[in-house]
């Protein structure tokens, strides 16, 4: 039944970020073609070509924050309108386990997150020049060279880790605002508020009190590739407990508290 | 022959009545096969249980008869629909007379009221 | 065992309002019964509660032994009084959603009943006009071979026309070893179709009959007596 709310989730955005990514390479194609490629580059540059520049330069920088927009709207969009919005009827009706429906929005919504990323990433290498594409590589074997190929494994994990908590907190904070019988939006903004206050309060409680098991506190901390990667690996366990919590009292709600409305 | 129902009494006894009246009437002959409960409930927009009540209680009073395999049937016996058939007429004829004494109409004018308008209907 | 839906005691409230009020209430297979009374009365918040749309306050629900949950939804058809068709699929991709997850769908009957209504499978549910939209709801609903279905106001918004379809469909439909719970404020129309009748007034059950014991009783149509019981 995952499997095929999985397939639902993605038909259902899919419409969404296709056409975005595909216009956002396709501009990034025709700036670098009149960035690189154009024959009057070095000679002066007509105003007219000047302004064909401007123009594909804006609308890719448009789109690009479309897609970062577009990906955080729908995260929203897609667990309060389809879960609690009239949707909520036919999807809470469907013999799933509530636990299943919030796992496949998390898994889509990460899906997007991480594709937008990439592709806006990919849109970035095809806009720089060649000679500063190396920087990119240099980036990946500064980790290597500082933490080892352990590296690697800690910092995607602290970056997954912060993602599904950061997709997690906008639901448990909708589905906490679900819990007031008015002005449900606005008390979803405040309880997303709230969480982001817990959640930091955690880090300032936990981190502290691990850095002293790596080095005293009351000595100035020599930072060392390891304590670093450690530290790494400590905020994002934070992260994964704390998603694992929201994870948890989602799913209470809306498995004991659902008031469809 | 539309089925006719009235909001005043039990939908369960106005059915055997309709269907007393349309085997009367011979819409089902004798001896033919009764369409099945859904069917009939959907013709008479009924709840198929109170149908299925009313054919019981048919049944029950011998004008239908069912077998175990092949469904459900008006009886062949004449003698029995003439039976139903005067009771139903008696039944006119109750209702008829008792409007007219409402009227303020004495049993003597009744019947020849009657008469003249059978005249008059055969012509 | 016959029943289907039984309710203890069941309440909800709202804040301070009560919209149900110590609902105790049996129902068997093989029964189509109608849930009446006026707009307010608790018909909805009984029915979603049995959909798990809401939660009970106290009391409890149990259908074929199941509070509601995955067990009840497999076989609980639910008709809800709002549209909850989404905007961008076509009716084709709505109704391989229900054969998807309901394992007792039947497309063909649905498809069927697209051609009855001239409904194109084809077409998005978002250019559907509201009525159409209901239709395609109550095709959903009717296709599945269900053990219980619950239909609140499928005869609300409706033309006369499409009405009694609906009723035709309830009945064609009808199987021994389901039951039908239907709401409604329009009980002229419905009243020849329903086994039982049961009366909703400030959330709590003032009358619970057969149509023909009520007619026998009162002498009067279910809709009569509903105007009495009600009369403002």
């Amino acid at each position: 039944m995952l499997a095929k709310l999985l397939k639902y989730e993605l038909k259902a955005t899919a419409r969404w970020f296709m056409p975005l990514y595909a216009a956002l390479v396709l501009f990034a194609l025709i700036s670098r073609f009149l960035l690189y490629n154009d024959p009057f580059v070095k000679n002066e540059a007509t105003g007219f070509l000047q302004i064909v520049r401007i123009l594909s330069m804006s609308v890719y920088v448009f789109l690009f924050v479309g897609i970062m927009v577009v990906t955080f709207v729908v995260i929203i969009q897609r667990f309060y309108k389809s879960l609690l919005g009239d949707e909520g009827y036919l999807m809470f009706t469907l013999p799933v386990q509530t636990w299943k429906h919030i796992m496949s929005k998390l898994l889509i919504a990460m899906l997007w997150n991480l594709l937008s990323a990439v592709v806006g990433l990919c849109s970035i290498m095809l806009l720089i020049p060649a000679q500063d594409l190396a920087d990119f590589g240099l980036l990946f074997t500064g980790i290597n060279e500082y933490f080892g190929t352990i590296g690697y494994f800690t910092i995607l994990f602290l970056m997954l880790a912060s993602l599904v908590f950061g997709i997690i907190e906008m639901y448990t904070a909708i589905a906490l605002g679900h819990l007031f019988r008015k002005h449900k939006l606005l008390a979803s903004f405040g309880m997303y508020i709230g969480l982001n206050t817990i959640s930091q309060m955690a880090f300032i409680l936990i981190v502290p009190f691990f850095l002293n098991t790596i080095g005293s506190l009351s000595e100035p901390l020599h930072i060392t590739p390891g304590r670093l990667n450690t530290l790494i690996l400590i905020t994002g366990i934070i992260f994964a407990v704390l998603a694992a919590v929201c994870y948890i009292v989602t799913n209470i709600i809306l498995k004991r508290k659902l008031n469809l409305e | 022959m539309p089925w006719e129902l009235k909001n005043d009494r039990p939908i369960y006894a106005q059915l055997i009545e309709q269907i007393e009246l349309k085997i009367c009437s011979g819409v089902y002959t004798p001896g033919s096969r009764l369409p099945s409960v859904r069917d009939l409930a959907r013709e008479a927009s009924v709840n198929p249980n109170t149908m299925q009540r009313a054919l019981a209680k048919l049944e029950e009073d011998g004008l239908l008869y069912s077998t175990r395999t092949s469904g459900r049937f008006v009886t062949e016996d004449d003698n029995m629909i003439y039976q139903v058939k005067s009771k139903l007429a008696q039944e006119q004829m109750r209702d008829f007379l008792k409007n007219m004494r409402q009227l303020g109409f004495e049993n003597k004018e009744i019947l020849s009221m009657l008469k003249t308008m059978l005249e008059e209907v055969k012509q | 065992m016959n029943t289907i839906l039984e309710c203890k005691n069941l309440s909800k409230s709202f804040g301070s309002t009560k919209a149900l009020d110590g609902i105790n209430l049996t129902i068997e297979k093989g029964r189509i019964v109608g849930l009446l009374g006026p707009n307010g009365s608790g018909k909805t918040t009984f029915i979603k509660i049995c959909n798990e749309l809401l939660t009970p306050t106290s009391g409890e629900v149990r259908i074929n032994g199941f509070t509601p949950g995955v067990e009840t939804k497999k076989i609980v058809s639910y008709l809800p009084e709002k549209t909850y068709l989404n905007d961008w699929m076509k009716v084709s991709q709505i109704i391989r959603l229900f054969q998807d997850f309901y394992a007792d769908f039947i497309p063909e009957k649905a498809y069927d009943m697209l051609k009855r209504l001239n409904i194109d499978p084809n077409s998005r549910l978002k250019t559907l006009s509201k009525g159409t939209k209901e239709k395609v709801q109550l095709i959903l609903v009717m296709s599945r071979d269900a053990q219980l279905y619950l239909l609140d106001e499928p005869i609300g918004g409706v033309d006369p026309a499409a009405r009694d379809y609906i009723l035709d469909t309830i009945i064609s439909n009808y199987n021994e070893n389901a039951a039908v719970i239907l709401s409604t404020h329009l009980i002229a129309d419905i009243e020849k179709v329903l086994d039982d009748i049961i009366f909703l007034k400030e959330g709590q059950i003032v009358l619970n009959k057969t149509v023909d014991e009520v007619r026998d009783e009162s002498g009067k149509s279910v809709d009569a007596l509903f105007r009495e019981v009600f009369k403002c």
